[in-house]
Order: C-alpha cells, then sequence, then structure tokens
C-alpha cells in the first residue's frame, strides 16, 4: 500500500479551512473559471451534461478533504460520484421536505460545496440562499437540465453558468460499440466576463480503470462470428430434429 | 519452503493463548443470551446467542434479529483487562514475561520455558492448567505454538475452536494452515481486508496458495502488505533486519511529588509521555511494537506489564493500555495501598514504519468535525430518512450497485468506495441520474412501431426515436441489446431484460431497457 504523494493530496484536509478564499480545481476548468472555485459563489450548469458539468467542477475539492451535500438530489447515482473520483464518505445527501428555508441554512453552516437542482433555487428563496452562502463561504451548486426557457426569469441563475455544448460520444455507432467517452464543450458566461470561455473537455474523466481496450473493433468482429456460428449451429440443430 | 526452513530457526517460538468471547467474559453475569457490541458491531456473544446465529460483525438488528431475547451490552475494555488480570498474574507466577496482545489473548517467547518445564508440551500443560485453575475446569482457551506471534495467533484460534492445544512443528507453519481462509489473518489483525478480498478474486484463499508464491513475486505485485502476509503465513514474521538495539530505545518516566490516588490524573500525564515517544520514534521513522508500562505507588506496590501490537502503537492505544492497567491494578483487591509516585513507559520494539498506521494526515480534519455536527444536526431537522449517505451495494443494474442509506445505520468510519467486479453489468460511464421510480417511454422504429427485442436477444428493428416523459427525440447512435437474467433462482425477484444504449439528437445519452415487452429508462448520462 504505497502512499501516492501527489502534491494535491500534501494540502492535508486540516489546512482546508474557511479562510481559503477558493477551493481546489480540477485542471480541465482551469481555463472556463480562471479565477477558480470561489467560496460564496453561485455556479449554475446548464444543459444536457449539467450533472456531469457540476460533478467535474467540484470533484478535486471533494477529493482534497472539503463536504459535499447534495439536496433533493437522490436521482443522482453513486457509481458516477465515484468515476468522478468524488470521496463517497465525504458525500451526504438530503431531502429539505417541508421547510427548504430552515434546513438549507443548517447545510451551508455545515458543508463547503453544497449542490441543488434549479427548483430549490427560485425567487424569494433564491435570494436568501445567495446571502447566506455568502456569509458562510458556501460554494453553491445549481442544476438546471430543463431544457425549456425560463419564463419570465430573463435574471441569469448563478454568478457563472457552465454550458455543455457539442457533446460527442466516443465508441458508439449504429447498433455497434458502447458508449466510452464524452467530449464536450463547457462555456462560461458570467456578469463579469463579457465574452463567453470555452474549454474541450472529457466527463467523466479518463483514469486507470478504463477498458477502452476490451472493446475495439477487432475483438467486435469476432463476437459477430461467434454470434453467427452458435445461431447456425441452432439453425443445423432445429433442421435436423426436422429430418 | 527451502527458504521459509532457513529463515524459521532464527524465528523464536512462541505461545499463545486466547480466551474465545472474552469481552462477553468480562460482562458480570446477566440472565439469558449475551451480545456484546463494540462501534455498532458485534465483537462477542455468548454461546446461547452463537447458537441462535449471531455472528461476529454483525450490526445490532441483525444480530437481535437473529436472538431478540438477548441482553445487549457496549464493550469495556477497562473491566476486560481487569477481568484478564488474574488470568495473566497467574500465568506469570510459572513464566515471568508475559507480554499482553489484547484484553483476553497473551503470548510468551518459549526459549526459556521450554529448557525450565523440559519440552513444549509440558508448558503448554502448564499454562493451561493454571488458566483453568482461574477460569474453571473445561472452560473454553486456545493455545497455540508456532514460529513467531503471528503463526502462533492463528495457531490458539485454531485451538480455541477445537478447544485441544496446536502446536506446530518449527517450519511447518505453511503446511499446517495450507488450508486456511486467508481471512483468518485479517482476524489477528496482520492484513487489511482489501488485501484479502484482492487475493481472493485473484483465486489465492487459502494460506497454501499464498505459501506456494515467491517472496519477491508477492512483493512486486502487492508491496510491503503483501509481504508481511507473506510471511506470517510462511512462519517468518519477525522482520529480521528491522530490528533495533534495544538500548537506542526511548523510554520516559514520570515521578509525582504528590502521590496520586486516582486513575484519571496518571493517564492524564501517560497521553504526555505517549506523544512524546511516539514522536521521538517517528522522526527516526520507526514505529513501537511492544513496550513495557510499569507503575509505582508509595509503599513500593508495582505493575508492570509487557504490551505487544503488531500494527505498532499510537499515542492513543499506549494511553489506552496505560488506562486499562491501572484500572485493572487499582480494583483488584488489597493491591494497592498508597498514591501512585512513578510511572514508567519504555519501548522494548520497534520497527520501521511502513505506513501501516491510520490517521497519518493527522486524523480527522476541521471540515469533517463540521460536517459531522451538521448532520447531527439536520437529523433532528429532516428525520433520519431525510440526510443518506451513499453506499456500494452490488449489482448488474445502475439501481442496484449503489443505494443512498439513512445516516442513522451506517458505521461512518467504514469507507468503502470500490464495488468488486460484477460480470454482466454494463461498464464504464455509468449513469449519472437514474430515476427514482420506473419511467416509461417508448423506443419507435421508422414506421412509428414499437421495438422489440426477442427472446434470443436479437432487436426487431432499428430504433429511430425514443419518447421520454411525452418528448419525441430522434436517435443518432445506439448499441445494443444486451440481455440479461438476473438472480433466475428466486422466483419473487428474478428479472429478465435486455438493455440498449442510445445518443439522442441533443447530445444526451441513455440507458434503456426493455421487460415484459415495456421500455423504461434505466438512466441518463445528464
Amino acid at each position: 500500500m504505497s502512499i501516492a504523494l501527489e502534491s494535491s493530496h500534501l494540502r492535508s484536509a486540516a489546512s482546508l479551512t474557511k479562510t481559503d478564499s477558493s477551493l481546489p480545481l480540477s485542471e480541465a476548468y482551469a481555463e472556463v473559471l480562471p479565477t477558480g472555485l470561489l467560496r460564496g459563489q453561485v455556479v449554475a450548469c446548464q444543459g444536457p451534461a449539467a450533472y456531469s458539468i457540476a460533478l467535474g467542477l467540484i470533484s478535486r475539492a471533494i477529493a482534497v478533504g472539503s463536504w459535499l451535500a447534495m439536496v433533493d438530489l437522490e436521482q443522482i447515482s453513486p457509481e458516477a460520484l465515484v468515476e468522478f473520483d468524488i470521496p463517497l464518505h465525504r458525500v451526504v445527501g438530503i431531502s429539505t421536505g417541508d421547510d427548504p428555508a430552515n434546513v438549507l441554512s443548517a447545510v451551508f453552516d455545515g458543508f463547503d460545496v453544497v449542490i441543488i437542482p434549479a427548483c430549490r433555487y427560485r425567487g424569494a428563496l433564491a435570494r436568501r440562499i445567495a446571502q447566506r452562502i455568502r456569509a458562510k463561504g458556501v460554494t453553491l451548486v445549481v442544476i438546471d437540465d430543463s431544457n425549456e426557457i425560463r419564463a419570465n426569469d430573463t435574471a441569469s441563475l448563478g454568478d457563472i453558468e457552465l454550458v455543455g455544448s457539442d457533446i460527442r460520444w466516443e465508441g458508439i455507432g449504429w447498433g455497434t460499440g458502447r458508449l466510452l467517452a464524452r467530449h464536450l464543450t463547457v462555456s462560461a458566461t458570467g456578469r463579469r466576463s463579457p465574452r463567453p470561455l470555452r474549454s474541450q473537455m472529457q466527463l467523466p474523466p479518463e483514469n486507470g480503470t478504463d477498458m477502452r481496450w476490451f472493446q475495439d473493433d477487432e475483438t467486435d468482429h469476432i463476437n459477430d462470428e461467434l454470434t453467427d456460428v452458435v445461431a447456425e449451429s441452432e439453425e443445423l440443430r432445429w433442421r435436423l430434429r426436422a429430418v | 519452503m527451502a527458504a521459509s526452513s532457513s529463515v524459521s530457526s532464527s524465528v523464536p517460538r512462541v505461545l499463545t493463548l486466547w480466551c474465545p468471547e472474552w469481552p462477553a467474559h468480562a460482562v458480570p453475569s446477566v440472565e439469558g443470551p449475551l451480545i456484546v457490541l463494540d462501534q455498532h458491531r458485534v465483537v462477542a456473544a455468548c454461546a446461547t446467542a452463537r447458537e441462535a446465529g449471531v455472528r461476529t460483525g454483525d450490526r445490532r438488528r441483525v444480530a437481535l434479529r437473529a436472538c431478540p431475547n438477548a441482553t445487549v451490552v457496549p464493550r469495556d475494555y477497562s473491566a476486560e483487562v481487569q477481568a484478564f488480570e488474574r488470568v495473566v498474574s497467574s500465568v506469570a507466577e510459572i513464566i515471568p514475561l508475559v507480554e499482553l496482545l489484547e484484553p483476553g489473548s497473551l503470548c510468551l517467547d518459549m526459549r526459556g520455558p521450554v529448557r525450565y518445564f523440559g519440552g513444549e508440551d509440558s508448558v503448554v500443560d502448564h499454562v493451561r492448567s493454571v488458566v483453568e485453575g482461574q477460569l474453571g475446569e473445561g472452560s473454553s482457551i486456545g493455545i497455540g505454538v508456532a514460529d513467531g506471534r503471528a503463526a502462533s495467533a492463528i495457531a490458539a484460534r485454531r485451538s480455541g475452536i477445537s478447544l485441544r492445544p496446536v502446536i506446530v512443528e518449527p517450519g511447518r507453519t505453511a503446511a499446517a494452515f495450507t488450508t486456511m481462509n486467508l481471512r483468518w489473518l485479517h482476524a489477528i489483525g496482520e492484513m487489511s481486508i482489501e488485501l484479502v478480498e484482492l487475493l481472493d478474486r485473484l483465486g489465492i484463499r487459502t494460506v497454501g496458495d499464498l505459501a506456494a508464491l515467491s517472496e519477491r513475486d508477492v512483493l512486486a505485485r502487492f508491496g510491503l502488505p503483501g509481504v508481511r502476509a507473506y510471511r506470517v503465513v510462511t512462519g517468518a514474521d519477525e522482520r529480521p533486519l528491522s530490528s533495533v538495539a534495544p538500548s537506542q530505545l526511548p523510554e520516559r518516566e514520570r515521578r509525582f511529588d504528590e502521590p496520586i490516588l486516582s486513575v484519571t490524573p496518571v493517564v492524564f500525564s501517560a497521553r504526555e509521555l505517549a506523544s512524546e515517544l511516539v514522536q521521538e520514534l517517528a522522526t527516526e521513522g520507526l514505529v513501537c511494537t511492544r513496550m513495557t508500562v510499569a507503575a509505582e505507588t508509595e509503599h513500593s506496590e508495582r505493575t508492570e506489564r509487557h504490551w505487544y501490537r503488531s500494527e505498532g502503537f499510537t499515542a492513543a492505544a499506549i494511553v489506552d493500555r496505560v488506562r486499562w492497567q491501572l484500572d485493572a491494578w487499582i480494583n483488584e483487591p488489597s493491591a494497592v495501598s498508597a498514591g501512585v509516585i512513578v510511572l514508567r513507559v519504555s519501548i522494548t520494539a520497534a520497527r520501521p514504519d511502513d505506513g501501516v498506521q491510520e490517521g497519518f494526515w493527522g486524523g480527522a480534519s476541521e471540515a469533517d468535525g463540521r460536517a459531522n455536527r451538521a448532520v447531527a444536526r439536520l437529523v433532528t431537522l429532516c428525520g433520519p430518512e431525510g440526510v443518506r449517505v451513499p453506499l456500494p451495494i452490488g449489482g448488474r443494474l445502475p439501481e442496484d450497485r449503489y443505494g443512498w442509506v439513512s445516516t442513522a445505520v451506517v458505521d461512518r468510519d467504514h469507507h468503502v468506495d470500490a464495488l468488486a467486479p460484477w460480470p454482466g453489468s454494463v461498464v464504464r460511464p455509468a449513469p449519472v441520474i437514474v430515476p427514482m421510480r420506473e419511467v416509461p417511454i417508448e423506443v419507435l422504429n421508422d414506421r412509428g412501431e414499437s421495438v422489440g427485442v426477442s427472446g434470443r436477444g436479437e432487436i426487431t428493428s432499428e430504433p429511430v426515436s425514443v419518447v421520454i416523459s411525452g418528448r419525441s427525440r430522434r436517435v443518432v447512435a445506439w448499441a445494443g441489446p444486451w440481455p440479461l437474467i438476473d438472480r433466475w433462482w428466486d422466483e419473487r425477484r428474478r428479472r429478465r431484460l435486455a438493455r440498449l444504449q442510445v445518443v439522442l439528437e441533443d447530445g444526451s445519452a441513455h440507458l434503456l431497457a426493455v421487460e415484459h415487452q415495456r421500455w423504461h429508462l434505466m438512466g441518463t448520462h445528464g
């Protein structure tokens, strides 16, 4: 059990106090968020890849010691968190029930990073939340995966909005292969950045356990042949029985 | 095996005494069955509860389901050491150098006693009779003799089950334990459960399997923990090159000007001693494995015990042992008649620290403390079901593999993130969104008819569009179908389905499943 002395892990969990103004961010996001992942900031993730963009955004912060609260997001699969290298023992899922305001303020007391769905970040509550996270130094990530244009809500959801576009899936064809990797362009727009910043990335990030070799074209052919052989022998048996 | 026999000549013969279910012994007698819990897990139970099906490691609920009328008590180390003290002192009367491993277990070097009593059998008989004299005739005790501590600990566990002393001939460790499951090494603290599981998946299940490998290969593939386990099973666990001359090992003593009459202040100063000792060793990259704790009163009453721990003592572990020993000593009738004036902790064995210790990064951080307090408060606000933590469960379908479990029933110190391989599951990437309840969908071909999957796992026509919650989108790529028959042996929970991956025109990808000719959404790569 050799201890990997990766430089980011040397920043031990104990040194991550609320006095740091920003949280660690993975390299892929450095171009879209040049100022880093700031505390007290609201980041909204939108589009069909909103969930993955959000998880990639916070993964490094949780990996080095911050805690993550996921509010009313029980549909997120913990397996995906593992694929984004988020340690599960620092993740807590919370259902707010009837009293979201009270529950959320307790959440902001204890967690550095909070993810909530857009339906919980609306109207008067949103203003209270924004005030509260600034005071507490929490980073709030709002996930908005609805494709409908929000009626009469032209104001932006967060300080920064991240949108995924040009999504390209690798490994899947028309009836062949399987999903292997997703490449996409993430663009950031914000109140303070007049021009959107763009960056290409892969989500979930590539890692050592990728089983890419498992299904390259060659093995595909073998698989096809095998199924053909099985089908033929099956057919043969039927014919023999008929005879 | 040639290598192991040449090494074993330098490994001392060790006798280990192990009293099964000691935590249950130490509890004052109660009516009916008894279960002892530590950190919400069963650590011991009485014979009646064992017969009812209570197993070590069970949670409280599981244990009580097996044996509902049992009395559940928390583990009390001090009481255990205190109860064990009479066993230790009776053994120490005939063999002075006794090392305590944990309450209920001790070991001793056989070299001297063998010469004195004439033969290992004779030593075993003597130990057995004095222990039976304390615990009563026919009580279950395990005595094992083998090369080195770890092997003798295994022998003692084995003997505790068979209730006959187990003596392993020199150099025959691997041969004697060849069919034993490697989980035993985890039970005696010589191997992490992760390594046991890894070896298990590679088909190395028994001591014999591991001993049949070469040490070099084990080091190359499994690193230091693997070599450690290898040395244990081949009877060469004493790290021949790593010992440090005892004269260089630190010792700390504290003299009290005022005799101290209660345990707490002595333990408090032990805390200081312990952290000094551990730090001094750490600067040289060492960790203490054996130490002697001694205390003396004004009237020169003494207690002196040797403690051993193969994982190494942390400062907290040293303090614990000082407390246990003093508690046992003070509560012993007529042992102490005055206040304590001297406390001495001396390190008698150390080895290079190979990072097995936990808390290397300083244990719990400020963020951990803050989050745990918030979780406690949130449980009162939203109820135990409102605060959940993710947990690996295992299965082939996305909804089975991991679950969200109420934080009230989870042991938060126990981290397992990775899942064992499950052949037949869809491999990485996993869908990010897994619907909480079934979402019916439609998968249509170019004529607008529903696509089906035949009994032989073949798709009837190509999918062209998918309708999810009333919204139809064009398919740009698809793969599959992958049929799956899960739990075919279970009439009620069996599932027979086929899975399909699709990429839709907006770039979103989904995992779909057809079951009983009806399609539903299994997950979305959101």
